[in-house]
């Protein structure tokens, strides 16, 4: 007989070791392939397509988002013209001052310009760290 | 799963005075129509109806994750998560299209699928050895097939723990699903495809071998 496992809530960052990018898109699919870019250049990824009409993101409110805090980088592409997604930008400045922010004008995002991004974000941080 | 909340946003809060100003103009219709006794009903019934609307749950839009991808540039890791033996020709096209012509390296992962009374007991000896057996059979297979770059293992009875362990190692750019049928899937299996597609930032192919092709 095996002793009984723990049955814990799924964790945001399971993977450790690897520089951790959340990336914030309201196109699943579009989130999805800037993720396998970053993933091919050895980053972790978060997916997160941003809170549907009438949810608020857990960000803003008193619970807080573990998949941001735990990220090294945040890519954030919600759009300025949507309410949620200036109010997410609001909360991730805010609440997170010391994790690289890379902001996408609109939600077309070139994979070659997020990658030189993110590269630079963590560069600068690690710079900042040292 | 979350509710949903009133005051969530501007647009959500106006929505909301909308229909509780909506709701009390009914109530007061009623009431002065039909008297104040008919009132009571119609706000019990409108109050039901906003509690439905608002604390009903509603599955959230899920955060889904990714280990980096491991190995070199050529090569292509698929993670088979083999809840059927695969002896299938379907899941071997399956796991030739996931290869994308490149160099494949594939893991197969057998959970230990039990009866629910079986995992709560902790009692998951029998369904490891079914388990082992699925796996030898499913390597051969896929040695059978082409595939030189295979190995396996037995991973948790929750199919799903059992892909995220193989992901912490492995580093996988696709997950294969082979499953039972719906109607004879075990208790854990069920719904599986669509827990791995919004758990983790992966393709998630779901190849469903059928009763003969099983072993």
């Amino acid at each position: 007989m095996r002793p009984p496992t723990a049955r814990l809530d799924p964790q945001p960052w399971p993977w450790v070791g690897q520089p951790r990018v959340l990336i914030e898109h309201p196109d699943e699919a579009t989130g999805l392939a800037l993720a396998s870019v970053l993933r091919g250049e050895g980053f972790a990824v978060a997916v997160c397509p941003g809170p549907a009409e009438s949810e608020r993101c857990p960000l803003v409110g008193p619970e807080g988002c573990a998949a941001a805090h735990g990220a090294d980088v945040v890519v954030t592409a919600l759009g300025h013209d949507r309410p949620a997604g200036r109010e997410v930008l609001a909360a991730l400045r805010a609440r997170l001052p010391g994790t690289p922010l890379v902001v996408a004008a609109d939600s077309v995002v070139d994979p070659d310009w997020l990658l030189a991004s993110v590269r630079e974000a963590l560069a600068e941080r690690a710079g900042d760290v040292a | 799963m979350s509710v949903r909340t009133p005051f969530s946003s501007e647009p959500e809060a106006f929505r909301f005075l909308l229909l509780t100003v909506g709701a009390f103009t009914v109530i007061a219709l009623a009431s002065v129509l039909g008297g104040p006794w008919v009132g009571v009903p119609v706000w019990i019934a409108a109050t039901g109806a906003a509690a439905l609307l608002y604390l009903r749950p509603r599955r959230t839009r899920p955060i889904r994750t990714a280990p980096a991808h491991a190995g070199g540039p050529d090569e292509r890791r698929i993670l088979v998560l083999a809840n059927e033996t695969l002896a299938s020709a379907r899941l071997v096209e399956e796991v030739e299209r996931a290869a994308a012509g490149r160099r494949a390296r594939i893991l197969v992962v057998c959970p230990a699928l039990t009866s629910a009374v079986r995992h709560w007991a902790s009692d998951v000896d029998g369904g490891r050895a079914l388990a082992e057996r699925r796996l030898h059979a499913s390597l051969g297979r896929l040695r059978a097939a082409g595939f030189d770059d295979v190995r396996g293992e037995v991973g948790d009875d929750d199919p799903l723990q059992a892909l995220e362990d193989a992901l912490r190692t492995f580093g996988a750019d696709e997950i294969v699903v082979a499953t039972h049928p719906e109607e004879s899937a075990a208790w854990l299996e069920r719904r599986v495809v669509e827990r791995a597609r919004e758990r983790f930032a992966l393709p998630v192919a779901h190849v469903v071998i059928p009763a003969e092709g099983a072993v």
